[in-house]
């Protein structure tokens, strides 16, 4: 069995070095500075990833199909002034206090509305980059560094050079900052578990009326397991089990975790079981033998940049909750670490190769990296000098590995 | 008096796996003729070619090139070599660089320089005297994307020339030109001759050998049949010498009862998407019936892919005609909805339209079914599995499983999985581009009997071939296409070779 279960790892090796890769990181910097492997550095690391995680569910389908998108950055700063704007202007809570709204009522109903609003004008700007992409037939890179300096313009009109201060509505700022109470972190878990081994069992059952060949069991309970026991040990350790007496304002799961984890198993599920996946792959793999099998490239393609926008709408939401403001700078440079994720994570610039799980551990990488690096007091100006020496060795490794199987 | 021989071919076999493209082939090249190749798709002229000017090195067949009296050793990638040797060939495509001038192009890859850079002044006055001494009106400075397709040409030659070229190949060179164009590269020709130029002149338009040759070769299943002086021969013995052959028990019999006429084209035109100036599709008719195997034969360059990717759906701009399905005119926009008409085409060229090639045999197969599968938005992986399973299985891929990349196969199982593909879509009428082509014997067969069974049970296919020989092999009626344009359709108990290649060439008209 242990031979099978070996045998599998062997043939899966691409998808599981990058995991291995994320292992020896966070050894490496845990042993030569154990307070990166504490609770708090844990509970952090993942907020601090999400915004760039979220926009990478977006990107890998971008690039899958041979796109890019170099607005994304910001795009979501633009999108964080919006909402910080509405905020610190009151143009939501005004009205609704005017028709009588108050207390608690009257700030979450603004978050509520702002976060509509918000993602509202990120999928109009998808709508228009999508349109310019798949309609009027101008090239995704072209199209989206002209998005890229109209949505900085955009940030620097909105906060017209100052920043804007998100400091009425904590419920708000709960998106990015929040921690769930240690009890809803169970809930969650214990509902996850239950959800990953039904699936397993009823998706072997769906293969066995179909007659197909089933995959051993071993591994695939084993697999589930591991997948089972990281997500328990994450919802330990950040409710804080393992300290003697923790502060309970620290315990709990980060709500962006939460948030991302959802996007992130969503885009994954529709990049292989649906159509709109499935035709993006087909469409990044051979554009003239999908069109040729009926695929509505326009369409496709189209909805992907949609897509991408919404993403960047909750990435940008996100940041201006995290940031408790809006900035002049807000989102500058993000696309870059964006698209290095999906590239770290294994997917190809040359479109129909990538997987949503593997931009998530790119980007898990690069956070992981840069914090590392931050923690061992490494001139702050040397880290991009380090993540970009790592990007290319990633890569490189990469194509000679495929070159030998080759 | 007889000529000096400048290139002899000795006793030249070139194989690939499964296939013997030239078998112990020899001919004479007198100096200073311009010597005709003639035969019919796959006869084994480009091979030939492609071993004249080093794409297949030396080694790489047996047999001798003998060149200038000995023995040319061309080295692997070495197409540079044969130039230095004085061997230039003028492609089929043209492989000019559109946004450079004419002499930009002669010259390139080998420039005059002064130190450094450029010497752009030497290059210009070159390129014009070369242009001169060759009497090919075009001009050095002009941008090559502006020149017509004619001019295209003359630059290519001139950049032929341009290294001394003792022989000159021309691989189909009119096959995208006007009349006009044509008659004055026959005018350039005949300087070029004068000059002591040696041509290899190969061409689909036979009429063009009695204009210009001195010497014709007829290659035949990659065996030389004859070599003889042009005025000793006619265009009717050509067609003859090119496919007369007896036929062997290379295609299976199938055992089926064409039915009714359900689908008809009718005087079909349509514009090149690309360049709708220009018409590729000028008038194409032809009816098909339940379950039988409609042959499409015709020249390269003839409009057969044109044709059929038009009424797919996914080609020409329609100018006239119309389709009927079932008595009713349909209109087809896309693929989707030919498909939505029960109308699926295995494209011709299975790498770059049929595949995608890092995907799996599985999800290439159910690429253009996955509406089957899915509800409203999950796709039911499992049925997905199961169904292509089942046609890797009835068709027998071989492969370890469905999971495997497309990449990873051979031609012919690559083909089956294109197959698979539209069979799944469940169509009533399949085309079939050119679906052996590139596949070695042995699974051709193969693919034959598929095809003959999908007929029998009640597909209506329509097949285009290069190969006549499969044509009249497998189809129960044969429509040839000439010049874009349907030229009669023959029952298969009428067709023989010749008549069919007269009317693709135009000799006979419908």
């Amino acid at each position: 069995m242990l031979n099978q279960l070996l045998g599998t790892f062997k043939k899966n090796i691409r998808s599981y070095i990058l995991i291995i890769a994320l292992v020896v990181i966070w050894m490496g910097f845990g042993i030569a500075q154990p307070a990166y492997l504490s609770a708090d550095h844990i509970q952090n690391i993942f907020t601090q990833m999400a915004i760039i995680a979220i926009m990478a569910c977006g990107m890998v389908f971008v690039i899958v199909t041979g796109g890019i998108d170099l607005s994304c950055g910001y795009g979501a700063g633009f999108i964080s002034v919006v909402a910080a704007a509405l905020l610190y202007y009151q143009k939501i809570e005004n009205p609704l206090a005017a028709m009588g709204m108050s207390g608690m009522t009257l700030e979450v109903v603004t978050a509520i509305v702002v976060v509509i609003i918000s993602v509202g004008v990120s999928i109009l700007i998808g709508v228009f980059q999508g349109s310019v992409i798949a309609i009027l037939a101008v090239p995704p890179f072209i199209t989206t560094l002209g998005g890229m300096f109209i949505w900085k313009s955009g940030v620097l009109l909105v906060t017209q050079g100052k920043s804007l201060f998100i400091s009425k509505n904590d419920t708000y700022k709960f998106i990015a900052q929040g921690l769930l109470p240690p009890f809803v972190g169970y809930v969650i878990a214990v509902i996850v578990t239950v959800i990953m081994f039904l699936m397993l069992f009823q998706s072997r059952a769906r293969k066995q009326k179909y007659g197909i060949q089933l995959k051993s069991l071993a591994w695939e309970i084993s697999r589930t397991a591991i997948f089972a026991v990281l997500l328990w040990g994450y919802v330990l350790i950040v409710n804080r089990v393992f300290e003697a007496s923790p502060e309970p304002s620290v315990q709990g799961v980060p709500f962006l975790v939460v948030l991302l984890a959802v996007i992130a198993l969503v885009m994954n599920y529709v990049s292989t079981n649906t159509r709109y996946g499935r035709y993006a792959y087909a469409i990044g793999g051979n554009r003239e033998a999908a069109r040729l099998s009926g695929i509505n490239i326009k369409k496709s393609i189209f909805s992907i940049y949609v897509t991408m926008g919404a993403l960047m709408g909750i990435s940008g939401v996100a940041l201006a909750a995290y940031v408790g403001s809006g900035t002049t700078g807000a989102g500058g440079g993000y696309e870059l670490d964006v698209i290095a994720s999906c590239i770290l994570g294994g997917t190809s610039t040359l479109g129909g190769e990538g997987t949503v799980f593997g931009a998530i551990v790119g980007a898990l990488i690069m956070q992981s990296l840069s914090n590392g690096l931050q923690m061992m007091n490494v001139n702050s100006n040397l880290q991009y000098m380090i993540k970009g020496l790592v990007l290319i060795l990633a890569v490189w490794a990469d194509i000679s590995m495929k070159k030998k199987k080759a | 008096m007889e000529q000096d021989v400048l290139l002899e071919v000795k006793n030249v076999t070139k194989e690939f796996p499964g296939v013997t493209a030239l078998s112990d082939v020899s001919i004479k090249i007198k100096r200073g003729e311009i010597h005709g190749l003639c035969g019919e798709n796959g006869a084994g002229k480009s091979t030939l070619m492609k071993i004249l000017c080093g794409v297949y090195p030396h080694g790489s067949y047996s047999g001798d090139i003998i060149y200038n009296g000995k023995v040319l050793r061309l080295g692997a990638g070495s197409i540079h070599q044969a130039i230095e040797e004085g061997i230039a060939i003028v492609y089929q495509e043209l492989t000019l660089i559109p946004l450079m001038t004419v002499g930009e192009n002669i010259f390139l890859g080998k420039e005059p320089r002064t130190g450094v850079g450029i010497d752009w002044n030497k290059l210009y006055s070159d390129t014009d005297e070369l242009l001169k001494r060759y009497k090919l009106p075009v001009s050095p400075h002009e941008v090559v994307k502006n020149l017509g397709v004619g001019q295209m040409q003359m630059t290519e030659i001139a950049k032929a020339l341009s290294e001394k070229a003792d022989v000159l190949i021309l691989d189909e060179p009119t096959s995208a030109l006007s009349e006009a164009e044509v008659d004055k590269l026959m005018e350039i020709l005949a300087t070029l001759k004068s000059l002591g130029v040696t041509c290899i002149y190969i061409s689909h338009k036979l009429e063009e050998f009695f204009r210009i040759t001195d010497t014709v070769s007829v290659l035949r299943d990659g065996k030389v049949v004859t070599t003889l002086p042009t005025k000793d021969t006619s265009l009717e013995k050509l067609v003859q010498l090119m496919v007369g052959r007896e036929m062997k028990e290379r295609f299976p019999k199938g055992n089926r009862k064409p039915g009714e006429v359900f689908f008809t084209v009718e005087g079909l035109r349509a514009l090149d998407p690309n360049d709708p100036s220009r018409e590729i599709v000028k008038g194409a008719s032809f009816e098909l019936r339940k379950g039988e195997i409609l042959g499409i034969a015709g020249l390269m360059g003839s409009g057969r892919t044109e044709l059929v990717t038009t009424i797919f759906g996914e080609y020409g701009i329609l100018t006239g005609g119309k389709i009927t399905l079932d008595g009713q005119e349909i209109k087809i926009g896309s693929a989707r909805e030919a498909m939505s008409h029960g109308i699926s085409l295995v494209p011709e060229d299975r790498k770059r339209q049929g595949l995608v090639l890092i995907q799996t045999i599985l999800q290439n197969i159910s690429l253009p079914n996955l509406d089957r599968f899915s509800g409203f938005m999950r796709i039911n992986g499992s049925a997905e599995i199961a169904e292509a399973e089942k046609f890797s299985k009835s068709l027998s891929i071989k492969a370890p499983s469905v999971h495997v990349a497309a990449e990873s196969l051979s031609g012919g199982n690559q083909q089956k999985v294109v197959i698979s593909k539209w069979l799944m879509s469940e169509p009533r009428i399949l085309i079939l581009d050119d679906p052996t082509r590139g596949i070695d014997v042995g699974a051709k067969f193969e693919i034959y009997k598929l095809i003959n069974q999908l007929a029998e049970a009640g597909y209506s296919i329509i097949m285009i071939s290069s190969e006549l020989e499969e044509v009249l092999g497998m189809a129960d009626r044969v429509m040839v296409m000439w010049e874009g344009r349907s030229n009669g359709t023959l029952d298969i108990a009428q067709a023989t070779q010749e008549k069919v290649m007269a009317r693709a060439t135009g000799i006979e008209i419908a």
